[in-house]
């Protein structure tokens, strides 16, 4: 693949980008238009307030207006990247978001990074020793850690090393990037476990077939070290479908680790639009359904770069043509 | 229901209930099984239930506290008093920002801000502040703030709006006093000045600041013992202590407000030493298990739950379904059923709490001896609904969000014994506040929370509009005429004797009609493992409270 078709392919992803982030937009405003409740509802939270009061309110956020307008209204802000207040807080959208959005990426690449070492090494290193009694208890393990919700471990984490073995802090965020390793460590460790589980049996099953094939044999055959076998042709062959699975966790490990972030109070990214799904904060489920969609497609469009360095098939495909 | 700790704020967090929940079953295993409140060792009255011995301004305790590290449920996203912000948010408030009086515990006023204040007129009430109470850039507060605050507080637009909806106007009289003109006579009034929603900041500073006051970023300067250090919405608060105080320097010289997306990791926090207090849980059982026995304090509040039943509908329109139900609520079950957070069964919808603010024990007992309750009776509750438009009972849908599901499961399973069958449907929160103000009303349970002391506070949940239609917190949809004019006179009259005759009244129109059952005295709950506070009562949170913190 040239560059110019490396270049193309990600202008082609940006433009579809642009796309999607149109039409979820649209999507996500109706949803939320046709669910029951306003923002005045939630704000007000069925507590004392004047005729005066709700008015104003209805005012402020446009609900006397018809639907297309409304949308027309928050659209024309977004595109200059304005996304208005938050209704529940009245906080801008960005500074909340803002906020949260530090420690929720540590999190995530945190637990990305925790995720690719705790699954991969040990389905590679099962691979090897296939029937074995370390592959079977490492299987077992996986089987546990993938039976064990996310929200499970990390209370049990809590309890087993911030409790009764105190060697990480219970809560918090920490401050500067050792601090954060430090109480990010039990919450990264719960949200990769249960995916580390799934990547380990993936790992390992696409190891297994590589072992398999029989350029490996003929590697083998031709007198190559084990080694040199086991890197260059069968572990960068066995990462390729582990790469196709891992361009979405690192999108899935920012937006969806609400039940982490919960269970260690950590007010990131996924609480925050848990909250503003419950309370129809229109403008926050906006900027976040668009800040989601910006990272799926990006943490995608990574992963396929990752296959044109992984894959020679892929990289010089346009050079064969 | 009013502001701070009303269920809607604890069901905000239903999915963090789910893991408390389950982290409960988890950790109750490996956690102590301690009593679920602690009693006092001595056998005496709990910390909790003593009343403040110190004068205005001055800490309970002498013992100097470093750091205090405060667990707060949910999120601190501003400290604009005049916005939105969660029950977290209003209780970290409270330590920098300070209202002119002080509610005690027998719900009467003290001096705070304000050291003398009058009613001068039918109409009129008058402040005088006390002089020398230095903000934290050290300039003097007068009248102006006072002024300043109030108007913006009760501006329209503003969230505290409804509060001061009886005020004509607030003039500074002079440099230190405060005269208050409100539209017509309204006993209620009296006890505005002591409320959180009623506290007092700098003027020049909010004018300096202007949208961007009280948002992290900006924050806001008041007269409080602690001043606003820093603030993220994600993480919480850092305090410090104001070395001009006007009390004195505070004895605990800085506060980390921790925020804390549900019990289980906030129980899990105060055992491991992270936090020292949390002022507030929604769970007591629940975390107790998970904090290891022994560390929180529950003490019964003048607030009281209610089973909303919606007039307007048939059956319920029918007084003897009503009283049916009203007979076959067993509350001891419900308040079991609450995990700790009940105070106590609680039989009419005004706590006497409320109504000792008007009378003594004896006279109040007096008053209310022609009010009817309902106490668990299956027999009479057959007996009523055999009386009724439905003698074989029937099926009606229970409304309520995830948080009150338990309790509306033990409602339900109680109904059932005398045949009305009860279909429960969880809702969003949104959505339920949305059927609560909607023209049809749910049959549905809920949280009144913090009381204001005086009993005209249960108007809230009987209002009607100018046509006789319920409007407001009116979720039954209660519409008696006579029950219009009663709370009209409540507020209008200003002694003390007539007034309790009047809610009285009230109370007998409700005891005969049913419009809801009450429940149980909603309870307040701290857990700490070295300190208490000192007069937790109703209204524990008006002032800077860790001023009432002392060790144990």
């Amino acid at each position: 693949m040239s560059a110019r078709a490396i270049l193309l392919m990600i202008g082609k992803r940006l433009v579809a980008l642009v796309v999607l982030i149109a039409i979820l937009s649209f999507l996500v405003f109706s949803l939320v238009h046709i669910a029951p409740g306003t923002v005045v509802d939630a704000y007000l939270g069925g507590k004392p307030a004047t005729p005066e009061l709700v008015q104003a309110l209805t005012e402020r956020y446009h609900l006397d207006e018809p639907f297309l307008t409304q949308y027309w209204l928050w659209l024309r802000d977004a595109l200059v990247f304005d996304f208005g207040e938050s209704t529940l807080t009245t906080l801008p959208v960005t500074d909340e978001i803002g906020a949260r959005l530090g420690p929720s990426a540590f999190l995530a690449v945190y637990a990305y990074l925790l995720t690719l070492i705790l699954g991969v090494i040990p389905g590679v290193v099962a691979a090897l020793r296939q029937r074995k009694t370390l592959d079977r208890g490492l299987v077992a393990g996986a089987v546990v850690a993938l039976s064990t919700p996310p929200f499970v471990m990390g209370i049990l984490l809590l309890y087993l090393f911030a409790v009764l073995v105190p060697v990480f802090p219970a809560a918090g965020l920490g401050e500067g990037f050792l601090d954060q390793l430090w109480h990010l460590t039990l919450p990264a460790l719960a949200l990769a476990l249960c995916v580390a589980a799934f990547l380990l049996r993936h790992s390992r099953a696409s190891m297994i077939k590589v072992l398999d094939q029989d350029y490996i044999m003929f590697a083998r055959a031709r007198g190559l070290s084990r080694r040199h076998v086991l890197v260059r042709y069968a572990f960068r062959n066995a990462l390729i479908p582990v790469v196709t699975v891992s361009g979405s966790l690192l999108a899935f490990f920012f937006a969806g680790a609400v039940f982490v972030e919960t269970a260690f109070s950590l007010g990131g990214i996924g609480e925050l639009l848990v909250q503003a799904t419950e309370t129809s904060d229109m403008p926050m489920i906006q900027a976040l359904a668009m800040l989601i969609a910006v990272l799926i497609v990006l943490a995608n469009l990574l992963a396929d770069l990752a296959y044109v360095a992984i894959d020679p098939r892929i990289r010089f495909e346009g050079r064969s043509a | 229901m009013s502001e701070t700790n009303s269920v809607p704020r604890r069901g905000r967090w239903h999915l963090a209930l789910t893991l408390a929940a389950l982290a409960a079953v988890l950790l109750t295993a490996c956690a102590g099984t301690g009593p679920a409140a602690r009693k006092d060792p001595d056998g005496g009255p709990r910390p909790a239930d003593t009343a403040r011995s110190a004068d205005p301004g001055k800490p309970v305790s002498d013992q100097h506290i470093p750091r205090l590290s405060l667990g707060i449920a949910g999120q601190i996203t501003l400290v604009n008093p005049a916005e939105n912000m969660g029950a977290g948010g209003l209780y970290a408030n409270q330590l920098g920002l300070e209202p002119l009086l002080r509610i005690d515990a027998q719900g009467k006023l003290q001096p705070w801000l304000a050291t003398e204040w009058k009613r001068v007129g039918d109409k009129v009430y008058e402040y005088t502040l006390r002089q020398g109470v230095k903000f934290w850039d050290g300039t003097e507060l007068t009248s102006q703030d006072v002024k300043y605050s109030w108007d913006r507080l009760r501006a329209t637009g503003s969230r505290r709006s409804a509060y001061f909806a009886p005020v004509d106007t607030v003039e500074a009289a002079d440099t230190y006093t405060v005269r208050v003109r409100l539209k017509q006579p309204d006993a209620s009034w009296q006890y505005t000045p002591a409320m959180w929603y009623s506290v007092v900041f700098q003027k020049k500073f909010a004018e300096q600041t202007g949208t961007k006051f009280g948002q992290p970023g900006t924050l806001l300067v008041a007269t409080g013992p602690w001043k606003f250090d820093s603030l993220n919405p994600a993480t919480g608060m850092e305090l410090s202590a104001h070395a001009g105080y006007w009390g004195g320097k505070p004895r605990v010289d800085r506060i980390s407000v921790k925020s804390f997306a549900d019990d289980n990791s906030m129980a899990l926090a105060l055992r491991a030493g992270e936090i020292d207090l949390a002022p507030t849980v929604g769970g007591p059982t629940g975390f107790d298990a998970a904090a290891g026995g022994g560390t929180v304090t529950t003490v019964g509040t003048c607030a009281t739950s209610l089973l909303s039943l919606p007039l307007q509908q048939a059956p319920w329109n029918d007084v003897h379904v009503r009283r049916a139900v009203a007979h076959a609520i067993k509350r001891e079950d419900i308040v079991a059923a609450t995990q700790g957070r009940a105070g106590g069964p609680e039989s009419t919808l005004m706590s006497p709490l409320l109504l000792r603010t008007l009378g003594s024990e004896k006279e109040v007992k007096a008053a209310l001896e022609e009010v009817e309750t309902y106490p668990y009776d299956l027999k009479a509750a057959k007996a009523e609904l055999a009386r009724s438009s439905v003698p074989g009972g029937f099926r009606f849908t229970f409304k309520t969000i995830a948080a009150s599901a338990p309790i509306a499961q033990v409602i339900a399973a109680q109904l059932k014994q005398i045949g009305i069958d009860l279909e429960i449907k969880v809702l969003t929160e949104t959505a339920w506040y949305a059927e609560l103000g909607g023209q049809n009303k749910p049959l549905t349970y809920f949280e009144t929370g913090p009381c204001v002391p005086d009993p005209s506070w249960a108007a809230l949940f009987l209002s009607t509009d100018k046509t006789g239609a319920p409007v407001g917190l009116n979720f039954a949809g209660y519409t008696k005429p006579e029950m219009k004019k009663l709370l009209a006179d409540g507020l209008l009259e200003q002694d003390p004797q007539e007034r309790l005759a009047i809610y009285a009244k009230v109370l007998e129109h409700l005891g005969e009609d049913v419009p809801y059952v009450p429940l149980y005295a909603e309870g307040n709950t701290y857990a700490s493992i070295d300190y208490d506070l000192v007069e937790f009562g109703s209204f524990w949170s008006n002032m800077p409270w860790v001023l009432n913190v002392i060790p144990k």
